[in-house]
Order: C-alpha cells, then structure tokens, then sequence
C-alpha cells in the first residue's frame, strides 16, 4: 500500500518535470481530426491548458498572472475557435494552428531557462505568421500575405535579433542550464540596450516598430487576433521586464521607453478613434495599452519601485482579458453579420442581448470600472504615479499622458459599443447567419472573468515573493461593487431586451 | 606513421578511383545496377574513411600526411584540421546523398558519367581542404570546376542548362587562371608554396626553413597582389555578389542531385579558401596588416550587401531552384561576414553556416526533386507532396533550417555562434544582418510552403507508377542526420564547444598551423 503510495508519488514528480511535453501532448492529442470537433477533443484540451497552472509556483509575478490569465484566455478560445472555423472556413484547420499557438505563447511564460523561452518564443512567433497568412493559405488573399510578412520583417526578425544578442552575451551553457534570473548578461553598451529595446518594441508594437500591428491583427482570423493581441504583445512587454532585472544601460532604457511609450499610447489613441472597421479599431488600441504598460516600466526602471510593475501587470492582464474578449466578439459579429464597419452595424443587441451586456462589461474593465480586473489595474496605476508626484514633473505628465490614453479609450470604446448598441440601427433583411450565436458562451465567459479575476489576484500575493498589500485592502471595496454591479447589469440587461423588443 | 593515417590522407585518390573505373565497368559489363552498386560502395566507403578522420582528429587533434614521404615544404603535404575534416565529412556525406538519390532520378544510360563527374568533384573537393599547398589549391580548384562544368551541363539537350555551364565554364576558367597567376607570384617572391611555410614568413620575412630558404625579394608588394586576385577567385567560386552571375544559372539548369551536391561541395570552397588564406596563412600578425585589415573591412560590407540584396531577391522568385540559388548565395555571404570578425567564433559560425546551409539546401531540393518528377517544377506542383509525408516533412524542415530559429536544428545554432562572434567583436550590426536576411529569405521561403500547404491543386500529371523508394531513403537519411546535429548540439556541451573552440580555432591560430604542418 505504501509502496503503491510512492509510486503515486514516484509518477507525480515525474510528471511535474516532464509537464510542458504532457501539455503539448494533451492539446495535440485533442486536435487528432477524428476528434476535433468532439467533446473528447474539447476536454482534452482544456486539460491540458488547465495543467499550466501547476507551473505557477516557480515564476516571478509577471509571468504567473499572465500565465494564468492566458489559461484562462486560451481554454475560452480552444472552444470558441471550432464554431469559428467552421462557420467562416467550412473546416476545422484553424483549431490545431490557435492552440499550439496559444500553447507556445503560455510556454514561454512558464519557461524558467532562457533557451527554453526562446525556443517556445521563436515558435510562437512562426505559428503566428502562418496564422496571419491562414486567409491567403485558404483563400488566396494577397492582403494577408503581405500583412504576414510585414509581420515576419517588422515584428519578427527584429525581436529575434534581441533574443539572439541576449542567447550571445548569455553564453550557451548558462542559457541552457542556469535559471532565467540567475544569468547575468551584460547588456550596459548603449548599442546593445538600444537593439534589446527596439527589438522587443518590435512585439510589443510600441513606435518606431508599431506599424506592423493594425494590419496583422485585423486580417488574422479573429481567435488568432485575440491571441496576438491579448497574449502575444505581453511577450514582448514581458521580455522587457526580464532585462530590466539585468545590467542595461538605464538612462537610454528609461528615455526611449518614455519617449515611445508616451508617443504611442496617444497616437495609438487617436488612431484607434478614426478606425470604422472594428479589428482596426481594436488593434489600435492594443498599440496605445502596450505603450502605457511600457510606461509604467519605464518607471520601474526609473524608481526601483515594484508598485508599478504590479501596476503593469495588472494592465497587462487587464488588457489580455478584454482584447481578448472583444477580439473574438469581433469575429463573432463578422460571423453573424458578414459586416465589419462600424457604420453599418448596431443591431447586436437585438440578436443577443446578454452577449452584448457581456461586451460592456469587457469595455467597462477597458475603462477602469470596479469591481473589474481594469478598476485594480487603474487604481494602482494611479496610486503607483502619484506616490512620486513630488518628486519630479515627469510624474505629473505622465500623469496627464496615461489620463488622456484613458479618455481616449473612452471615446473608441463608445464607438465600439455602437456596434452593439445603437437604437437607431434596425435589423438586416434575412442576411443574418444565427448558427453565430453558438459562439457566444465563451465570449461571456470571457467577459466574466475580468471580473471574476479580480478575486482571484491576492493568491499571486501567496505565490510570488513581491508582494503588494493594496491589493488585500481593496477586497471590501471590491465585493461591494460586485454586489452593484451584479444588481446594475441586470437592470441594463432588462432595459436594453425591453427596447430591443419594442422594434 | 600509423597505416590508417595512410588511409585517410589517400581519401582524395580513394575517390579518384571509382571516377575511373565507374565508365570502364559500364562499358565493359553494360549493366546499370552493377555500375550503381560500385558508385554506391565507394561512395559509403568514403563517408566512412571521413567519418573516421573526423573522430580521429577529435581524439588526437590534426592529422597531416606527406606525399611521397617528402617532408614540408618539399612535397605536397596534407594537413586534416578540425575544420577540413567537418567540410570533408560534409562532401562525402552529400556524395553519398547524390548517389543515391541520382540513381533514382538520372537516365540509366548516362548514369556512370554522373557518378564520375560526381567523384571527380568530390576527390578536387576533399584535396582543396586537406591541402597545404598553393599549387595543389589551384589543381584542385579546377578539379573541381571542370567536373561541375560536367554537371551543370548534364542535360544536354536543355538550352538553358548549356547556356547557364558555358557561362560558368568560360569565366571560371578565366577567374582560376588568376588563382594560377597568384601561385607564381607566391613562388616567385616567397621561394615557398607550402602554406604553413608561407604563413611563417609572411609574419617573419627573416625566418629561414629547410629546402626553401628564406623569402626573396619583395613579398609585400607581391602578397598585396595575390591577397587581391585570390579574393577575387574566392568570391567568385562562392558566388558572393556581384560575382554571383553564374550560379541562378547552373542552379536551375542541373539535375537535383548535382545542385545539392553543389551547395555542399564546389560552392564552399571559396567560403573555406578565404578562411583558410586570410585567416591562418595570411592571418592576423603578417607584416602587411593594415592592408589586411582594409581588405576585411571591404569584405564585411561587400558580404553585408550581397546577403541583403539576394536574400531580397529570394522573396521574388517564383521556384524552389531559384529560392535555394538566391538563399544559397545570401547564407555563403553570411558565412564570410563571420569569417571578417577575425575570431574563434566568427570562423566557428562560418564553417558551421556552411553545413547547416547545406542540410538546408539538401532537405529542400530532394523533396522538391520529387514534386518535380511527379508533377512539374512549378510552386503549385509542391502541394504534390502532401501526400508523401517524407518529402513534405523534409521540405518543411529544410526551411525551417534554412531559416534557422528552432534551437533542435543546426541552421539555429550556426546562426546562434555568428551573433556570437559579432557581439565579441562588438559589431552588433552584424547580427541584425544576419537576421534580417533570414527573414527576407523567409518572405521567400514562406510562401514556398503556404503554396506547398495549400489544398486542391489539381496535378498536371502524376506518375504513381514511379517508385519512391530511394528518395525517400535519401531524405530519411537527411532527416535523421539533420534533427541528430541539431538535437546534439542542444544537449551536448562538448559538441558545442568543439564546434565553437576547435573549429574555429583550427582557422585561426596560425601557430599552430605552422607548428604542426612545419615542426618548427
């Protein structure tokens, strides 16, 4: 019995060093196309997405929430892309593509050794490609390809060009067998800091290299533009977190993420609000959130101060949920409507309300509202800032900078809901393809652990060493809101299904 | 001396043989599977003698051989080093490939002329790199372009494969003639053509070596010349551009098995000859340095160029031959921008560019050879493969090694040592050149497999009747060599290190060289 007992315990420790390959294992065995599209596939799956979550214990704060927000992200997405797939391509290729791309994107959170996280960084990388070309793969649009190799040129080699440098100066052996957070590269030249930086900007789509992005992330199918959107730019914001923990050159790091981050999250802002198609529109916007993580840092590097990283991480899984979310809304409309301007839509909410109710409430965690992951993720932003007020005008214009962003996001995300919302908008003659609705489920989903995640982020104060009390004294504050929330989306729910029936 | 010493420093005449005797048994016996066999048993006796060296010059460091006993710088000796004996593994092993995959493809009736120009070019290959002597360097050199002007010129009757080895033939006679013209000059100044000779007095004009005395006259003037006309020659026969003309050329025009025995034999020996000449026999520490050092300045950037302009070229073309010429042409200049850094590691990632570029070359053409013999030489005709999961497998890894970004493949780590030797030589450009010509590279090859990926082709005509056995070996073979490298070297220090230290180090130190090649 005992012995039974140790072999139990034999195989768990195996399996716990061996979980990645079991992972990738799981998630390829439930793409096997005889099972696909079945429940066993679904579950599958889902295991093997859940399993992630046991490598929490070993990361630093920043990959462990956006490991366990991707999870969450990649599980919602591992259902929603079969309807997907096989509404608009009439097969089930996209789902092997979206999840070994989710996967890797996961890994390369999980990875605790350098090689490791290049090695799944490099492959996400080219699955990304191929899902960004998948509309000239099956359908021969030259568009895709094109924005698929601006994507390979601009975002891609760039980044690889970081990573390479970074593999040099680490040494093969210490990037093979040293932890990520006991190697010691030097990167203090300024050329080499500067290469890093532009490199990961590159990903993160943040000025010079920001370019790339619109194009990508609105041609790919939407499961993969949430990805791409949600988790894929983290990668790079991620990658700058793990090389401000090594010698850099500080001054030229802190200056030009300042400098770009503030130049984009206003001109992604702006361009986010003159978009009519709406993945444009929401790609822009990844543009100006990436950049005021970037901002907040900057100012890690600045002040030393590890209150703004969890700010950063905290809009960083802030923004994975929702972009995320509205991105695979996004297909969802493009689906049900075969329409993508925002000019011609705003009937949504006449098909499905509690759909729509679940897109505001994503918007509503875009604009800060408790009891929403968004509201935490302000609120320490601001109180991170403002903590440093005194100590130089930087801090007020950041200020003003991160403020306008916000206003910004309100003016694009009121346009966006008028894809759902728009009283004046009647329905479409016949064109609508219903079978949509089916997709719905896991954007809700989606939407509801925004705020369901909010509860959950005082375990990561358990998990990782750097710990942030505001985050405990918040919790009365954020059970209330819940409480209103819960009675105030049910009141809207109610308003919004009187009017859509009174058409 | 050990009698396998003898074996192995014979490997160049050990494979002149069958070139010899290989269109005797065909016109004796008239049999094509007896002709076959013999090319393929020496062909796997050659790999094996390489792979012999090749452990033995781990164990015991470089072998040298004496021709005829005579002692350097009498006769012509033979020195395997690390870095000769990983390129000699890598032309065997592609021979072997070629053999075999050429049995499958090429008219039996012309088949035993293949297998000699194959041999011939294989045994002026294997002399080049072992060699330690000027004039040996020149002979093998033409060795090796007259059996690749046969190749190139194999189908006979196809206008663009005559056009394409004529323009070849005619301006690499005329380029190797100033190969030739440089070893006179050689002779003429230094009194020596034995390479580790020359390495010692272009350092110390005064040192004075058996039977060939000390140097007369002026060897500046001459060296600065002969440094001038062999770069020359060398980018010429490694088709770096503007001297790239002839290769798109001969690569579209040659059977498959010719072009993939090209990119591992005939187009590397430039890449190694300026390794070899300016960086161990004209290396750091000669007298005219300076004039050395502004030769590799030009070279960085005329190998910076080249890569960049034909791996945009890469992204244009519209089949598998033409990608691979261009890719080709952009990887070998990569492979010299990592032998201008002057370093261990440059000279490492250089030579190790070259075999995983091969690899590379080798994965993609055989599989696309096979789409070309069932349907047709267009990109439409790849989606062919489909359904030979071997082929398709091999295609795809081709490009991603080729590409280089996954750490279990070779193309990954020699790009891996590069960036490394550009970032000790604090030349960060250098690594963004090299990834930004894989990525345009990769717009081209991309696209290869989207259409390669792409379902309902309809097939213009497919032979099912045609066995696929053989190539499949070929690529099986290639897969497993490919995945075992790249794997090894993930796991293996050792390995890594022998590729990064040794290799290098087998270029670089010039001492040593002397030392071993001279006794002094």
């Amino acid at each position: 019995m005992l012995s039974g007992f140790k072999d139990l315990l034999w195989l768990a420790s195996v399996l716990k060093d061996n979980l990645l390959p079991l992972v990738f294992l799981l998630v390829i065995l439930g793409n096997v196309p005889a099972i696909r599209g079945r429940s066993l596939g679904y579950s599958l799956r889902v295991c093997g997405f859940m399993l992630l979550l046991a490598l929490l214990k070993n990361l630093n704060i920043f990959s462990a929430m956006l490991l366990s927000s991707g999870v969450i992200i990649s599980v919602s997405l591992t259902l929603y892309t079969p309807r997907y797939s096989w509404m608009k391509y009439s097969n089930l290729s996209l789902v092997p593509l979206v999840d070994l791309f989710a996967l890797s994107i996961l890994a390369v959170f999980a990875s605790s050794r350098l090689l490791e996280m290049m090695t799944f960084w490099l492959v996400a990388e080219l699955l990304g490609f191929f899902l960004i070309a998948y509309d000239y793969l099956v359908r021969t649009e030259k568009a895709a390809l094109l924005a698929a190799v601006k994507y390979l040129l601009f975002s891609m080699i760039p980044t690889d060009v970081a990573l390479f440098i970074i593999l040099a100066l680490t040494g093969f052996n210490e990037a093979i067998h040293l932890p990520l957070n006991e190697v010691r590269p030097d990167l203090t030249s300024p050329i080499i800091t500067l290469m890093l930086l532009l490199g990961f900007f590159s990903k993160a789509a943040v000025f010079p290299l920001h370019f790339w992005l619109p194009d990508a992330h609105s041609i790919a199918p939407s499961p993969a533009s949430a990805l791409l959107s949600g988790l894929m730019v983290k990668m790079g914001l991620y990658a700058i977190y793990v090389i401000e923990s090594y010698p850099l050159d500080t001054f030229i790091a802190s200056v030009m993420m300042l400098f770009s981050g503030c130049l984009t999250a206003i001109y992604g802002g702006l361009q986010a609000i003159m978009q009519q198609d709406i993945k444009r529109l929401l790609a822009y916007s990844t543009t100006s959130h990436t950049a005021t993580i970037m901002i907040l840092l900057s100012l890690y590097i600045i002040s030393g101060d590890a209150l703004f990283v969890d700010a950063a991480v905290l809009y960083a899984v802030t923004h994975a949920f929702f972009k995320s979310a509205l991105f695979m809304d996004s297909g969802f409309i493009e689906v049900l409507t075969h329409e993508r301007d925002i000019r011609r839509l705003g009937y949504v909410f006449r098909v499905t309300t509690i759909e729509s109710l679940a897109v505001m409430i994503s918007v509503l965690s875009m604009l800060g509202m408790p009891p929403t992951i968004g509201f935490l993720a302000k609120v320490i932003t601001f109180v991170s800032i403002s903590n440093y007020l005194k100590h130089s005008w930087l801090y007020v214009l950041l200020l003003l900078i991160i403020s306008i962003e916000i206003s910004l996001s309100i003016a694009y995300s009121v346009r966006y809901l008028r894809v759902h919302v728009d009283s004046t908008a009647r329905l479409p003659q016949g064109s609508l393809d219903l079978r949509a609705l089916r997709m719905t489920p896991f954007i809700i989903a989606l939407s509801a652990a925004s705020v369901g995640f909010t509860f959950i982020t005082g375990v990561f104060n358990q998990i990782t060493p750097d710990k942030s009390e505001i985050l405990l004294e918040l919790s009365p504050v954020l059970v209330t809101a819940l409480l209103i929330f819960a009675f105030l989306s049910l009141y809207v729910h109610e308003v919004i299904k009187k009017s859509s029936e009174g058409q | 001396m050990i009698p396998m010493h003898w074996v192995i420093a014979a490997l160049p005449i050990l494979l002149l043989l069958p070139s010899a005797t290989i269109p005797l048994l065909y016109i004796t016996t008239k049999k094509v599977l007896i002709v076959d066999t013999a090319a393929l048993i020496s062909a796997a006796f050659s790999l094996a003698i390489s792979f012999y060296t090749i452990s033995l010059v781990v164990a015991e460091g470089p072998i040298t051989y004496y021709f005829g006993g005579f002692p350097p710088p009498l006769g012509i000796t033979y020195i395997i080093d690390e870095a000769s004996a990983t390129l000699g593994t890598l032309a065997t092993f592609s021979l072997l490939l070629s053999i075999i995959y050429g049995s499958w493809i090429l008219d039996p009736k012309w088949r035993y002329l293949y297998y000699t120009a194959t041999f011939l070019l294989i045994a002026g290959c294997v002399s080049y790199l072992y060699t330690a002597d000027i004039f040996n360097l020149y002979v093998s050199a033409e060795l090796i372009s007259i059996s690749s002007y046969v190749l190139a010129s194999f189908y006979r009757g196809k206008g663009i494969a005559i056009r394409a080895a004529s323009i070849y033939a005619i301006s690499a006679s005329l380029v190797l003639s100033l190969l030739l013209l440089s070893a006179f000059l050689i002779y003429g100044s230094y009194g020596t053509l034995n390479m580790a000779d020359l390495a010692l007095k272009s350092r110390d004009p005064n040192a004075e070596v058996l039977f060939s005395g000390t140097v007369f006259g002026d060897i500046v003037l001459a060296s600065k010349i002969v440094l001038a006309l062999i770069l020359w020659v060398m980018l010429f026969k490694s088709a770096i551009m503007p001297n790239h003309f002839w290769l798109p050329g001969v690569y579209s025009g040659a059977p498959t098995p010719a072009v993939a025995l090209f990119t591992a034999s005939a187009d590397i020996i430039g890449i190694y000859g300026i390794a070899r000449l300016f960086l161990t026999v004209f290396g750091s520490g000669i007298v005219f340095e300076d004039y050395r050092r502004i030769l590799m300045t030009v070279l960085t950037f005329i190998a910076a160029g080249s890569s960049l302009a034909s791996a945009t070229l890469v992204s244009l073309q519209r089949n598998v031959r033409g990608i691979v010429a261009y890719s080709t042409i952009s990887q070998f200049s990569l492979a010299l921008m990592g032998i201008t850094t002057n370093i261990n590691e440059g000279a490492a990632g250089a030579i190790f560019h070259l075999v995983s570029n091969s690899l590379g070359d080798m994965l993609v053409l055989y599989s696309a050879g096979m789409a070309t013999a069932l349907c047709g030489r267009s990109l439409e005709c790849l989606s062919t493969l489909r359904k030979y999961k071997v082929a398709y497998i091999s295609l795809i890894l081709g490009f991603l090694n080729l590409f280089g970004i996954i750490p279990i493949l070779p193309g990954f780590w020699s790009k891996a040592i590069l960036t490394l030797a550009f970032i000790k030589t604090e030349f960060p450009a250098g690594s963004v050149i090299v990834l930004a010509s894989s990525g345009l590279c990769a717009a081209g090859y991309f696209r290869v497999l989207i259409s390669s990926l792409r379902p309902g082709v309809t097939k213009k005509r497919t032979q099912e009747e045609i066995s696929l056995t053989i190539p499949t070996i070929t690529l099986i073979l290639l897969i497993i060599t490919t995945l075992a490298l790249g794997v090894s070297l993930l796991f293996f220090e050792d390995l890594r290190n022998f590729l990064v230290f040794n290799v290098g180090n087998s270029m670089v130190d010039y001492k040593r060289y002397i030392r071993i090649v001279l006794g002094v």
